[in-house]
This record gives structure tokens, C-alpha cells and sequence, in this order.
């Protein structure tokens, strides 16, 4: 860097030097009429150029472009290479959001295959739970549909053998009713003694 | 209440009554005084009703029984009009024939029939009685018309059932039993 500045401080003055003897040259050349065989055609020509003039500003552009330089050309420079350097970081740091955003992306995009096959696995676990469960519950619905129908035909049958008795013991008690009612009116005196008489024949008192 | 304190009468007139050897004429006493309180519900009213006087109560028993009773009959008479306790009559006599049969070894039968027996009936059915239990037994006869037909004795804690109504009550029960057995 110390070198370049030298290298360019040496230009400078080269430049510098050059200039002054374009500078002082040209007004020589002008003041003599040095290129007044070339000056004359063209000026007729309807181009009024005066080479000793121009190779005199030349000088003096020379001389004055340092301090154009520096004023000038090095601040613009500096700008544009900031500009410059604005617009790479801008660019790398879009890259790298970019990237980053790539990367997210990827990363979300994993997370959601993730998700959704863990999502899937969650639903295919339920769903083989639901399954068990609806088996499960089918399962004792029919048990407790067998115990039911069990229990009734049990009392049903508890009822038939109920109702069953009780006209059986009805069915004896009329026919019992009948019998007395018959034998109450077939009891005659004489039946009655002869009732009598079997009792005195086999009566015997219990022994204690 | 009144049964303990009838037979605690009963007890002390049957020492009395036993003492004296007089226990059968008392028995007999008890035994008529009760017929008529029975025959005669007015009767037995008018000597259990607490309102009326007790020498009036002493003056009728002694008018209607003083010469058909014994002395000893009528101071019975006496001491339950004075403790007021004339309406256990009926229960002193019951448990002084009890206690007379128990010192006699005597059985008591009672026994119910649908018609009215004849008296050689009775007496046949006390005569098989006395043969079977080999002791003497003295039966009290009844009728009852839901029997249908036959006799039924109740001797001590035994029943003799020889009536028609037992036989069907004998029926209806091997029914009831057979239907349940199948049940």
C-alpha cells in the first residue's frame, strides 16, 4: 500500500514535470507559429484548431489533474468501490440469507415430513386403537347381549315354572274344592258311622 | 298374667281339695259352676261386671249354689269375689281338672266330630283311647260340621285325625308337595 502511494506520488510529479514543458512548449509553439502550415488549411477548412494551445492546456491539464485527481477522480473512486463493496456485501448477504432461507426451507420441509409422518403414525396408532376398541367393544356388547338374553330366558323360565305351579296348585285346590263339595253332600249318617267306626277299629295314640 | 295367677288359685285349692279328699266333689263343683256360667251368658256377665256389688255378687252365688257345692267350693267363691278376681273362675276350673288328671294319671282327649256321637260311640272311642295309652282318659265331646265325616282326638301333644277333612287336607298337602317337588 506504502509502495503504491509512493509509486503514485512519483507519477505525480512525472506527470507534474511533463506538464509544464507541455505547458511551456505549447506557448513556445504558438507564440512562433510553429504549425502554422498545418493551423492555415484547417482553419480555412472551417476547423480552427491551435496545436500549440491545445498541446499548452494539455500541460496544463496535467499539472492541475492532481489536484482533479484528489478533489475529484479519488473520492468518486471511493464511492463507487463503496458502492461497490456495499453492493457485494448486499448480494452475500442475500446469498447467505438466501441460503439460510434454502436451509430453513429445507429444514421446514423435513420438520413437516417429520410431522406429517409422525402425524400418520399418530393417526395409524388411533385408528388400530379405534379398531381395538370398536373390537373390544363389540366384543362385550355381545357378551353382555348373551348375559341379557340369558338372564331372560332364565326368567322365563322361572316364570313359566312359577305360573306352572301355581295352576297346578289352583287345578288341586278346584279339584279338592270339587271333591269336598261332593263328599259333603255324599256324607251321609250312615257313612259317617261307619267313618266313626274304622276310627275306633285303627286309632292307636303315638307313643311319647 | 290371669293364667299364672289362675293356676296359683287352682294349686292352693287343689291342696286343700287333696288334704281334704275331696278333690273329685270340687272338680265336679267347678265344673257345674262353669256349665251354668256358659249356659247363661247374662249370667257370667253379671258376675264379671265390676260395677255391681260385691255382697250382691256373694248373695246370688250363695242362693243359686250353697246347697248344691261344697264348703270349701263356695270359700273359693268368696275369696275370688273379695280379691275381685271372679272372672278367672272359668280358669281356675281348667287348671284344678289339669292338676286333678296329672295327680290321677289321668289323660285328657279331646275330641271333635262332624255329627254328634252316640254315647256307646264315646264310650268305645274312651275305652280304644284308655287301651292304647294304657291309662284312663277322660274325653270331652264336640261337633264340628266342617269335618265333613269321622272323628279327630287331640290327646296331650298327639292329634288323631280320622275325618274327611283330614284326609283331604292329607291330599291337598302330598299335592302341594308333589307340584313343588316337580317345580
Amino acid at each position: 500500500m506504502a509502495q503504491e502511494t509512493k509509486s503514485s506520488g512519483s507519477t505525480t510529479i512525472f506527470g507534474i514535470i511533463i506538464g509544464i514543458a507541455l505547458m511551456c512548449g505549447g506557448a513556445y509553439l504558438h507564440s512562433i507559429h510553429a504549425f502554422q502550415s498545418i493551423e492555415g488549411p484547417l482553419e480555412s477548412a472551417g476547423v480552427p484548431l491551435q496545436i500549440g494551445t491545445t498541446i499548452s492546456v494539455a500541460g496544463v491539464f496535467l499539472i492541475l489533474f492532481p489536484v482533479i485527481n484528489a478533489f475529484f477522480i479519488s473520492p468518486l473512486m471511493t464511492a463507487i468501490n463503496d458502492r461497490n463493496r456495499e453492493l457485494e456485501n448486499t448480494f452475500s448477504e442475500a446469498e447467505g440469507l438466501r441460503k439460510e432461507m434454502a436451509d430453513m426451507k429445507a429444514a421446514y420441509e423435513k420438520r413437516i415430513g417429520d410431522t406429517e409422518a409422525e402425524a400418520r403414525e399418530k393417526i395409524q396408532a388411533q385408528l388400530k386403537e379405534a379398531q381395538e376398541l370398536r373390537t373390544q367393544l363389540m366384543s362385550d356388547a355381545a357378551a353382555a347381549k348373551e348375559h341379557l338374553i340369558s338372564q331372560a330366558q332364565e326368567e322365563i323360565t322361572r316364570e313359566k315354572d312359577k305360573i306352572m305351579t301355581e295352576l297346578r296348585v289352583e287345578v288341586a285346590n278346584l279339584a279338592l274344592g270339587a271333591t269336598e263339595k261332593l263328599i259333603g253332600v255324599n256324607v251321609t249318617n250312615d257313612t259317617n258311622k261307619k267313618l266313626v267306626q274304622e276310627f275306633i277299629e285303627k286309632a292307636e295314640v303315638p307313643s311319647k | 298374667m290371669d293364667n299364672r295367677v289362675a293356676t296359683r288359685y287352682a294349686q292352693s285349692l287343689f291342696d286343700v281339695a287333696s288334704q281334704q279328699n275331696i278333690v273329685s266333689a270340687i272338680s265336679d263343683d267347678l265344673n257345674a259352676i262353669t256349665t251354668a256360667l256358659n249356659a247363661d251368658p247374662r249370667f257370667k256377665t253379671f258376675l264379671e261386671n265390676p260395677s255391681m256389688n260385691r255382697e250382691g255378687k256373694l248373695k246370688l252365688m250363695e242362693s243359686v249354689f250353697s246347697d248344691r257345692v261344697t264348703a270349701l267350693t263356695m270359700q273359693l267363691f268368696r275369696l275370688l269375689l273379695d280379691k275381685r278376681r271372679e272372672s278367672l273362675i272359668g280358669l281356675v276350673a281348667e287348671d284344678f281338672d289339669r292338676l286333678r288328671r296329672a295327680a290321677s294319671n289321668i289323660l285328657f282327649a279331646q275330641v271333635v266330630s262332624a255329627q254328634p256321637l252316640t254315647e256307646s260311640e264315646q264310650k268305645a272311642i274312651v275305652s280304644k283311647l284308655e287301651t292304647s295309652s294304657k291309662q284312663k282318659v277322660e274325653a270331652t265331646f264336640d261337633t264340628e260340621e266342617s269335618l265333613l265325616g269321622g272323628v279327630k282326638v287331640h290327646l296331650g301333644n298327639s292329634v288323631m285325625d280320622g275325618t274327611v277333612r283330614g284326609s283331604l287336607n292329607r291330599l291337598r298337602d302330598k299335592l302341594l308337595y308333589d307340584i313343588l317337588k316337580q317345580a
